[in-house]
C-alpha cells in the first residue's frame, strides 16, 4: 500500500489498538470492574452473605452504597461478589469454546475435502439444535451437584459456544493452508502436526483472540439468563436481577435492586464489545491504519 | 546418453472448472538433465505453475509419469515424500508470503533440517553456512521477515530451499516480485550456486531476457502443452513455433530505436471464427473439450490451416536438438 | 499550453517514525498528444504521485504542497470539488489491477453506463450505445454480450480493455495510466500498448504512463521522467534518455535491465543498497550513497533539477551544462 510502514504483525496491531479510544476505554472499564469484583470485597471487608432482617429493602445510603435486598444483605457486596461468578464463568466457558472450537475448526480446515465436510456437517447439525434447550438439559443433568459448583455451568456454556469458533477457525485455516509459507513447510517434509502447531495456530491467533473477546459477553448474558430462569448455581449478576424482579410490586419500588447489578452487567458487556471490536480492527491486516 | 535427472512424460492434470473439467496440464513431456537449467515460459493459465506444483506433490496428476532419478514422483503419498524432499525443492515467487511472518530467519531456514532430525547445534552451523552462501549477513538470523527487503527475503527462501542439499531446484518466478535493480542479487546467486553446488534448475519465468541469461534450455508452454523446447540460442535465435515467435516479438526492449513503427495491422491476435478477440478463454480455464481437437494455438496463429483444427500437433524432435509441436513450424527465415 | 502541469508536488504520510515524504517536489508536464512516462522502482513515490494528481490519496496521506493544473484550470486552488469534476471526465484513469477497479458484483454494462450517465448526462439507451461503441473501439468484439458479463468472466487483457473503454467514455483530454500492463502477459501487453498509441493518434490524448518497466516505456513514450526517492532525477526525450542517460541512477537502472540482445553470459548488474526513505529535507544527493560516480561534493547539498541540454533536466552535479561540472568537481 502506498506509504505503508510495517513493523511486524503484533506491534502494528498493538499501535493500532492503542489509537482506538473506545477499545482503550473498554479495557479500562473491564480492568476496573475486574479489580473491584475480585479485590475490593476482601480489601474493605464487605460481606455478601450476612443477612440482617432489620435493614431489609434499604435504598442506597452511606452505609450501604447500593442499598440492601430482601434479606438485608448489602447489595454492593453482592454485586461485586456476584461479578466474580459472572466474569469467571465468562472466561472459563470461553476458554472451553476456544479450545474445542479451534481444534475442531483447525482440523477441518487443514485437511479440507471429506474430513472438512464431515466435521462441518456435525457443526451444522448442532447449530440446528436450540442451544438454550441444550444448556438447560445439561444443567438439569448436573442438578444434583453441589451448589456453587461452577463446572457444569461453564461446560454447558462452552459446549454451546464452540460451534461458531469452529466455523471461524475453519475459514481462516482453509485460507492459510494455501499460503506459501505453509507450502514451504510441507516442502521441508514437516508432518501435519508440526505445520498445525507451528505455522497454522500462531497465524489464526488473531481471529481467535477477537472472537474469544466477543464470546465472553455472550456467555455472561447466557449465564445471566440461566440464573434468571432459576437454573443458576451461584451468586451472579443474573441471580441478582432475578431476585430484583421477584420483588417487583405496584406499591413500592426497590429500583436499586434492579439498577445496580444491571448497570454493572451492561457496562461490562459494552466494555468487552468495544475491546473486541478494537482488537478485530487492530488485528485485521487489511484495515487502514 | 545418461538418464535425465527429471523425466516427465504425458503428464495430465485436471481441475474441476465451472463448466466442467479443465486440463491445466495437457500431456507434457519434459526433461531436465543433470546440471542443466531449463526455463519454462508461457502466459498465465498455460499450466506452468500447475506443472511445477504437481511435481512436488501439491496437485494430483490424472495420468502420465514424472520420474526424478528413477523415483516415480506421482506415486508418492504422505510420508513417502520425505526422503524425496531432500532431492527436490521449490523456491516460491512471492518473497512476502513465502516466509512465515511470525518466525525469525534462523528457524525459517533451519526448519527443513529440524524436520529431518538434524541436531540443534548442527542446525545452527548449517544455517550460518547457508546465509553465507546466499550472501546474507549472519546477524540476520534473528530478524523477522518484515524487517528484510524483498531481495533479502527471496534469498532467505533460497537458503531454506538449499538446506537439504537438493539436486533439482524448481523455481517459480524467483525474481518477478523484485525490482529490477535488485533482481541481479538473486539471479547471479542462482548462476553461481548452480556451478558450485552442481544444481539442476527448472525455472518458471515470464521475463524472457532473464531466462536467456540463466538457462541453457527453454521450454515454451501454451494451453497446457509444451509447444517448443530447444537449447537457448536456438530458441531465441531461430524459434520454430509461431507462439514462441509471437512471444519474442512482444518483449519490449529498453531501446526506443528498436521501436516498431505504429501500424494498423498488428498481427498478434487475428480474430477466430466466432469473431471474438481470441485473447480470452484460451488458457484461461476453458473446458478441456475445446482443446481436444487440433492445435490450441490455431485461433491466434497467422499460419493456421485446416489440419491445425483437426489434428493435435505432437512434440517432435526436429533437425537440431530441439523439439516443436506444430504442423507448420517456422523455418529459419521466420515464415511457415 | 500544456495539458497537465505539476509543479513541486509533495505528498506526506505520517508514520510511527515521523512524517514520510513519499513525494518530495515532483514537477512535470504533459502536452496535448504527448505520452510521458513516469518511471521508477518501488518506493520512489510514483503511485503516490498518481493518486495525488487525482486527489485520491488514502488518509492519512496528504498533499503537502504543489500546484496541479489541468488544461489551464488550477485544481489545487479549486480543492476537492475541482478534482471531483475532472476525475473520470476530463481525466481518464487506468490502474494496474482491473479486478479491484471494477465492481465484481455489477455487470460491465451497468458500470459503463453509470459513468456515461453521470459525466455526460446521457439517457440510458444513449449511454449504452456509447459504451458499446467504445468497447468495440478498444478491440473487444461482441460488445453487446460483453455488457451483460461480469468482470470475473473476462480475461485480464479484456478487463484492462474495459477499463480503457471506461476511461474514454467521457472523452477525456488526459489519460492517467498507473502500471496498466504490469499484471498482463507480454503478448497482451503489446496489444494494450499499441491500443494506447492508436488512441493517442486518433484523439490527441495526452497520456501520463506510470511504470517500472523501462522496456515498455521505451516503446511507448515520447518523454520520460525518472523518479527516485520522491522526485524526478532526470527528464529527457525517450531516445536521448536511453542513448545518453545523464543521471547515474538512470544509467545504473538501464544497466540492470536484462535484454534479449545482450551477451547471455554477461554478469547480472544490480544497484547496491536501498533507496532512502525521507523524513525531512534531503541534505545530500539522495542517490549518492549508492552512486558509482560519487564525489565529495555530492554529500554537501541536495542538487536541483536543472537543464542539461535541450529538453533535458537532471539532478546530478556532474552532468554537462552544470556550473559545478565546469569546475571539474
Amino acid at each position: 500500500m502506498v506509504g505503508e510502514v510495517t513493523r511486524g504483525p503484533w506491534s502494528d496491531a498493538w499501535s493500532r489498538l492503542r489509537r482506538d479510544r473506545a477499545a482503550l476505554v473498554g479495557a479500562m472499564v473491564l480492568g476496573a470492574v475486574a479489580a473491584a469484583c475480585f479485590v475490593l470485597p476482601a480489601l474493605i471487608g464487605l460481606d455478601a452473605v450476612a443477612t440482617a432482617p432489620g435493614i431489609r429493602h434499604r435504598p442506597p445510603d452511606l452505609q450501604h452504597w447500593f442499598g440492601t435486598d430482601s434479606l438485608g444483605r448489602d447489595l454492593f457486596a453482592r454485586v461485586l461478589v456476584g461479578g466474580r461468578t459472572s466474569l469467571l464463568v465468562g472466561l472459563a466457558a470461553t476458554a472451553v469454546s476456544v479450545v474445542i472450537g479451534t481444534a475442531w475448526g483447525g482440523v477441518a480446515g487443514y485437511y479440507a475435502g471429506r474430513v472438512d465436510e464431515f466435521m462441518m456437517r456435525i457443526v451444522d447439525f448442532l447449530y440446528g439444535v436450540p442451544y438454550m434447550f441444550l444448556v438447560i438439559l445439561i444443567m438439569l443433568l448436573f442438578s444434583d451437584t453441589a451448589r456453587g459448583d461452577l463446572l457444569p455451568v461453564f461446560l454447558a456454556l462452552g459446549l454451546v459456544q464452540w460451534l461458531t469458533m469452529a466455523r471461524i477457525v475453519r475459514g481462516e485455516v482453509l485460507a492459510l493452508r494455501e499460503r506459501e509459507f505453509v507450502l514451504a513447510a510441507r516442502l521441508a517434509g514437516a508432518a501435519d502436526s508440526r505445520i498445525l502447531l507451528r505455522h497454522i495456530l500462531p497465524n489464526v491467533l488473531g481471529p481467535v483472540i477477537v472472537y474469544a473477546t466477543l464470546t465472553v459477553p455472550s456467555v455472561i448474558i447466557l449465564e445471566s439468563f440461566l440464573s434468571f430462569l432459576g437454573l443458576g448455581v451461584a451468586l451472579s449478576w443474573g441471580e441478582l436481577v432475578a431476585e430484583a424482579v421477584s420483588v417487583v410490586n405496584p406499591i413500592r419500588s426497590y429500583w436499586w435492586l434492579l439498577l445496580c447489578p444491571s448497570l454493572f452487567l451492561a457496562a461490562t458487556l459494552l466494555a468487552l464489545n468495544f475491546l473486541g471490536d478494537g482488537l478485530r480492527d487492530a488485528l485485521d491486516p487489511r484495515s487502514q491504519p | 546418453m545418461s538418464e535425465p535427472l527429471l523425466q516427465v512424460r504425458g503428464l495430465r492434470v485436471k481441475f474441476e472448472g465451472g463448466a466442467g473439467p479443465v486440463a491445466a496440464v495437457d500431456g507434457v513431456d519434459l526433461d531436465v538433465a543433470r546440471g542443466a537449467a531449463v526455463g519454462l515460459v508461457g502466459e498465465s493459465g498455460s499450466g506452468k505453475s500447475t506443472l511445477v506444483r504437481t511435481l512436488v506433490g501439491f496437485e494430483r496428476a490424472e495420468s502420465g509419469s514424472a520420474r526424478l532419478a528413477g523415483i516415480d514422483l506421482l506415486a508418492l503419498r504422505g510420508s513417502a515424500w520425505r526422503p524425496v524432499r531432500r532431492r527436490l525443492q521449490l523456491v516460491f515467487q512471492d518473497p512476502y508470503s513465502s516466509l512465515d511472518p511470525r518466525m525469525r530467519v534462523g528457524p525459517i531456514i533451519a526448519e527443513p533440517l529440524s524436520v529431518h532430525g538434524v541436531s540443534v547445534s548442527e542446525q545452527r552451523a548449517r544455517v550460518g553456512h547457508l546465509l553465507e552462501r546466499v550472501r546474507l549477513a549472519p546477524a540476520l538470523v534473528s530478524r523477522r521477515p518484515h524487517e528484510l527487503s524483498g531481495g533479502q527475503r527471496q534469498r532467505v527462501g533460497l537458503a531454506r530451499a538449499l538446506a537439504l542439499e537438493p539436486e533439482l531446484l524448481l523455481l517459480d518466478e524467483p525474481v518477478s516480485a523484485l525490482d529490477v535493480s535488485v533482481q541481479a542479487q538473486v539471479l547471479s546467486l542462482l548462476r553461481e550456486l548452480r556451478e558450485s553446488l552442481g544444481l539442476s534448475y527448472l525455472m518458471i519465468a515470464h521475463d524472457l531476457a532473464v531466462v536467456r541469461k540463466l538457462c541453457d534450455r527453454v521450454a515454451v508452454m501454451f494451453a497446457g502443452r509444451i509447444v517448443e523446447e530447444a537449447p537457448r540460442d536456438q530458441l531465441f535465435g531461430a524459434p520454430r513455433h509461431p507462439y514462441t515467435r509471437a512471444l519474442l516479438d512482444a518483449v519490449p526492449a529498453p531501446d526506443p530505436a528498436a521501436r516498431r513503427p505504429e501500424r494498423e495491422e498488428h498481427a498478434a491476435t487475428p480474430e477466430d471464427e466466432a469473431g471474438h478477440s481470441s485473447l480470452a478463454g484460451v488458457g484461461a480455464g476453458r473446458p478441456a473439450a475445446r482443446w481436444v481437437t487440433g492445435c490450441a494455438y490455431r485461433a491466434r496463429c497467422p499460419w493456421a490451416v485446416a489440419r491445425c483444427a483437426s489434428e493435435v500437433p505432437i512434440l517432435g524432435r526436429d533437425a537440431g536438438t530441439g523439439a516443436v509441436a506444430c504442423h507448420r513450424p517456422l523455418s529459419a527465415a521466420g515464415s511457415a | 499550453m500544456n495539458l497537465l502541469e505539476v509543479d513541486d508536488l509533495a505528498v506526506a504520510f505520517p508514520t510511527e517514525e515521523g512524517t514520510l515524504r513519499a513525494v518530495d517536489g515532483l514537477s512535470l508536464t504533459v502536452a496535448p498528444g504527448e505520452i510521458v512516462g513516469l518511471v521508477g522502482e518501488s518506493g520512489c513515490g510514483k503511485s503516490a504521485a498518481a493518486l495525488a494528481l487525482l486527489d485520491l490519496l488514502p488518509a492519512p496521506g496528504r498533499r503537502t504542497r504543489g500546484r496541479i493544473r489541468l488544461d489551464g484550470i488550477d485544481l489545487t486552488a479549486g480543492g476537492a470539488k475541482a478534482f471531483a469534476a475532472i476525475r473520470g471526465s476530463r481525466v481518464g484513469m487506468i490502474f494496474q489491477d482491473p479486478m479491484t477497479s471494477l465492481n465484481p458484483y455489477l455487470r460491465i454494462g451497468v458500470q459503463l453506463r453509470e459513468v456515461a450517465e453521470r459525466h455526460l448526462r446521457l439517457r440510458r439507451r444513449d449511454a449504452e450505445l456509447r459504451a458499446c461503441a467504445l468497447l468495440e473501439r478498444v478491440g473487444l468484439a461482441d460488445a453487446e454480450a460483453l455488457l451483460r458479463a461480469h468482470p470475473h468472466e473476462l480475461s485480464g487483457g479484456m478487463r484492462q480493455r474495459v477499463m480503457i473503454a471506461m476511461a474514454l467514455l467521457a472523452d477525456p483530454v488526459l489519460l492517467l495510466a498507473d502500471e496498466p500492463t504490469t499484471a498482463l502477459d507480454v503478448t497482451i501487453q503489446a496489444e494494450i500498448l499499441a491500443l494506447i498509441r492508436e488512441l493517442r493518434r486518433e484523439r490527441g490524448l495526452g497520456v501520463l504512463f506510470i511504470s517500472h518497466d523501462l522496456g515498455v516505456v521505451a516503446g511507448l513514450c515520447d518523454r520520460v521522467v525518472v523518479m527516485y526517492a520522491g522526485r524526478a532525477v532526470e527528464v529527457a526525450p525517450v531516445a536521448e534518455l536511453f542513448a545518453r542517460p545523464q543521471h547515474p541512477y538512470t544509467e545504473a537502472l538501464l544497466a540492470c535491465v536484462p535484454r534479449l540482445d545482450d551477451d547471455p553470459n554477461a554478469p547480472f548488474v544490480s544497484i547496491e543498497g536501498m533507496p532512502p526513505r525521507l523524513f525531512g529535507a534531503a541534505r545530500e544527493c539522495t542517490f549518492a550513497p549508492r552512486c558509482g560516480r560519487r564525489v565529495a561534493a555530492c554529500a554537501s547539498a541536495d542538487p536541483e533539477l536543472l537543464e542539461s541540454g535541450p529538453g533535458r533536466l537532471d539532478r546530478c552535479i556532474q552532468s554537462e551544462g552544470r556550473p559545478e561540472a565546469s569546475r571539474g568537481v
